[in-house]
């Protein structure tokens, strides 16, 4: 087994970024709601020899799933399973993701939400639904083209379409919802236990997240900035330089 | 602390976790994907994944790095 240097300084930084990371999220599951969470595994890489730059893979434990407890049964019902893969340089890039909820005992998963920075043909940010309805299939294999078309062409091959196949887009890169927006979503619609102060937590957390994510909209959109504040009555003054990125070009506000 | 690997243990730990489910490769992917794996085999195959993703980002890393000398 080889392990870097600990003399080597920046590596360093880029291994404690990335374990913290882990340690907010389990951090944030243990102090929001009951459940057996443990640390995360995480694992790391480093591409090349002359990079600053580590990939990461962080996965929840144990079995892999995070059992929470429901509130009227007392005992742990749901489980929780949390991914997420990371490029770890001057800040921490996320390159997919996934949460999970399901119910203990049962291997799929009632709700998927997912996260593919690059994808190819699907909404960056989506949520599979692991459910049945026939018109919903119905409705699946309507069309003679695009991926109704495949779906046709699989049934002939004896491959069932699933409900949930589809992606549902939810907000894109920027605008996508958080993992405290799940964990709400379990505690309000499925009476996942709570500890004190949970949701006032999960808020503050909340609000963290968005601000950065506003923070990377206004630093990618300098236009739309400055045409709001100049609306609003303030005198913006450039800086002397062009910004690299002004919108409308910022793909990441166009994105699916 | 956590260890950082090189590409070559991430192979080979891929590998080795891929042979311990004595099937091929291809049917532990459909398993997964369809659900079908045990719990423990679960917790193996999520580890799997993980090597995917370094694997896969190493690569691409590679090819970013080749195509800015070029």
């Amino acid at each position: 087994m080889i392990v870097e240097p600990d003399s080597d300084n920046a590596q360093s930084q880029l291994r404690s970024r990335a374990t913290q990371f882990a340690e907010n999220i389990r951090s944030l599951i243990s102090r929001t709601v009951e459940s057996d969470v443990e640390p995360f595994d995480v694992d790391l890489m480093k591409p090349q020899k002359d990079t600053d730059r580590l990939l990461a893979s962080l996965q929840s434990n144990p079995k892999p799933q995070i059992a929470l407890v429901s509130s009227d049964v007392d005992d742990a019902v749901f489980s929780f399973e949390i991914r997420f893969d990371m490029f770890v340089e001057k800040f921490l890039t996320v390159q997919s993701s996934r949460i999970a909820v399901g119910l203990l005992g049962s291997d799929e998963p009632l709700l998927r939400y997912e996260y593919i920075r690059h994808p190819d043909s699907v909404p960056s940010a989506h949520l599979h639904v692991h459910a049945h309805r026939d018109q919903f299939l119905h409705g699946m294999m309507l069309s003679t083209s695009g991926r109704p078309k495949q779906r046709l062409r699989k049934l002939t091959q004896g491959k069932l379409p699933y409900l949930s196949q589809i992606h549902f887009p939810l907000g894109g890169p920027r605008l996508r919802p958080g993992i405290e927006d799940v964990l709400e979503m379990l505690i309000r619609e499925f009476g996942v236990k709570q500890k004190a102060d949970a949701v006032e937590y999960l808020a503050q957390s909340r609000a963290e997240w968005r601000r950065l994510q506003l923070r990377a909209l206004l630093a990618r959109n300098h236009s739309d900035a400055l045409d709001y504040l100049r609306s609003e009555g303030y005198t913006v003054t450039p800086p002397g330089w062009t910004p690299a990125v002004t919108a409308p070009e910022d793909p990441a506000v166009a994105q699916w | 602390m956590t260890e950082i690997l090189t590409l070559d243990e991430v192979k080979k730990r891929r590998n080795d976790l891929l042979k311990s489910f004595e099937m091929p490769e291809d049917k532990v992917y459909e398993l997964a994907r369809n659900y079908s794996l045990r719990s423990q085999e679960r917790a193996r195959f999520q580890k799997i994944e993980a090597y995917d993703f370094l694997l896969s980002s190493a690569a691409a890393s590679e090819n970013e790095e080749h195509h800015a000398i070029a």
